[in-house]
């Protein structure tokens, strides 16, 4: 696990680059938690592309904390 | 698995987005042919014709782009066949706008009615199939206030044909008119860009996320006081409020915006203060004269609506280049950031222009009313240019990568 990063006073698009990046370097079994500013439908389909899995929590505010697992 | 029908390709909303400019030059170009009298006469059938060239080819086709891309954003929308439909959607709206302007222009009722079923029919399904998913996608959007406007105003415009046509349904022009143009500047225009503000401002002016109550109960606001005007005309005092509610909400947000030097924050407020300004002003101007109606009409576009067009055009079409770059080249690569494919000083420059047309639109139409559509001619121009500018930056940022890439994996290891 390698924390969670708040990434809600990033503007686009930063915080899809954060964690594509962080993704593409992460080693199978790895995972990261990030916060951002709402549900990142656009993010998945990219997502989609690599090898990995996730979760996604709506929070009330608006928000929604992402965890990533690189498979 | 990868699905492509997952989210929606650039190229759905890229497609209204870059006709708009096409049409508000085509509107330009007629203003130029009209004379004096027919500049002060809003119910002349040139000016309808242009009015609705304006209202759908230019501000429909933004409007439509943005709510298709922003619903895939932030409800994760998806369509079967989105291409396809997109296409049609498009066709629909281009036909449509082109054959209600022409039949307005000659007053033609075949034409009107062609061009009011074939919107009609477009515009209620797309509503309709839009709040089904929103339904679905069990998140409470606030875009489902727009969708309903859009509804309204179509319903509304086609009732409109009908009594110019055929005298039926039995209601007064004057009821239905007011209708129409409330909705869809109401319910429709300035919801969806609320809507839109909601997202676009604290995301890329990096500000503080709106006051819950405003997210939560504006928009139902707004609705009620446009249904409000259009059921009495006495209703029009009261449209500015939910209006200066949100200016007042979009300013302290601006005020906290982390991009202090962005323009786009400049022209959302600069818009923001004219929309609710014309509002503030309609119940008391808009039966004076038909001069006073299209000075008003003419301000609430040029300094309301396109300002903030403007900011919105200048950042979602750089994200959406940007989302389909890294589809297409996963990782690397020349383009790190949006202001490779739309520059801030392209937003600066596009901002003058538009505060320019805002500022001188009053003057030149009381002294040299043919220099206002040769500044519209212009900003349309230049709108065009940027819009194409960034496609082409984008489209050889992927082919100077994937030949890189092509090249690095031919080397011999």
């Amino acid at each position: 696990m390698s924390g969670q990063r708040d990434l809600r006073g990033l503007a686009p698009p930063e915080p899809m680059e954060i964690i594509l990046q962080w993704l593409d370097a992460a080693s199978a079994g790895e995972q990261a938690q990030f916060h951002l500013p709402h549900t990142p439908f656009p993010l998945y389909e990219h997502l989609r592309l690599r090898r990995c899995h996730w979760e996604c929590a709506a929070q009330s505010d608006g928000s929604a904390i992402l965890t990533v697992f690189r498979d | 698995m990868f699905l492509p029908e997952f989210s929606l390709p650039v190229r759905i909303p890229l497609r209204f987005f870059r006709t708009a400019p096409w049409w508000l030059a085509l509107s330009a170009l007629l203003l130029l042919t009209l004379d004096a009298d027919q500049w002060q006469q809003r119910f002349a059938p040139p000016m309808l014709a242009i009015t609705h060239l304006l209202a759908l080819g230019f501000l429909g086709n933004i409007m439509l782009g943005a709510l298709l891309q922003v619903s895939a954003v932030l409800t994760g929308v998806r369509a079967k066949h989105a291409p396809f439909w997109g296409m049609a959607l498009w066709l629909v709206l281009q036909l449509g706008t082109a054959m209600l302007a022409l039949g307005l222009w000659q007053m033609q009722p075949v034409l009107l009615q062609a061009a009011a079923a074939i919107l009609f029919c477009g515009l209620i399904s797309l509503a309709l199939w839009l709040l089904h998913r929103f339904w679905r996608s069990g998140t409470r959007s606030v875009l489902s206030w727009p969708v309903i406007g859009l509804g309204l105003t179509a319903v509304s415009g086609t009732l409109l044909v009908g009594i110019l046509s055929y005298g039926f349904p039995a209601i007064g022009l004057n009821e239905i008119l007011r209708a129409h143009i409330v909705l869809a500047s109401i319910t429709w225009l300035i919801a969806l860009i609320i809507a839109v503000a909601f997202t676009v401002v604290p995301m890329f002016l990096v500000a503080p996320a709106w006051p819950q109550a405003l997210n939560r109960w504006l928009l139902p606001a707004l609705l009620l006081c446009a249904l409000a005007a259009v059921m009495d005309a006495r209703g029009l005092t009261i449209l500015c409020l939910p209006i200066l509610a949100w200016l007042f909400g979009l300013l302290r947000l601006l005020q906290n915006s982390q991009r202090r030097a962005d323009p786009a924050r400049y022209l959302w407020g600069w818009g923001a203060v004219n929309m609710a300004l014309v509002l503030a002003l309609l119940p008391w101007l808009v039966d004076v004269s038909d001069t006073a109606s299209i000075l008003m009409a003419g301000h609430f576009v040029l300094a309301g609506v396109l300002p903030i067009i403007t900011a919105m055009l200048a950042k979602i079409i750089p994200f959406l280049l940007w989302l389909d770059y890294r589809l297409q080249v996963p990782s690397g690569g020349k383009l790190r950031h949006m202001g490779q494919l739309f520059p801030e000083r392209w937003l600066k420059r596009l901002a003058y222009l538009s505060i320019a047309m805002g500022i001188t639109f009053w003057p030149l139409f009381q002294l040299t009313f043919k220099a206002i559509p040769i500044i519209i001619l212009l900003y349309a121009g230049a709108i065009a240019y940027c819009l194409r500018r960034s496609v082409q930056t984008q489209q050889v940022a992927i082919v100077q990568a994937k030949t890189l890439s092509a090249q690095t994996s031919n080397q011999p290891k």
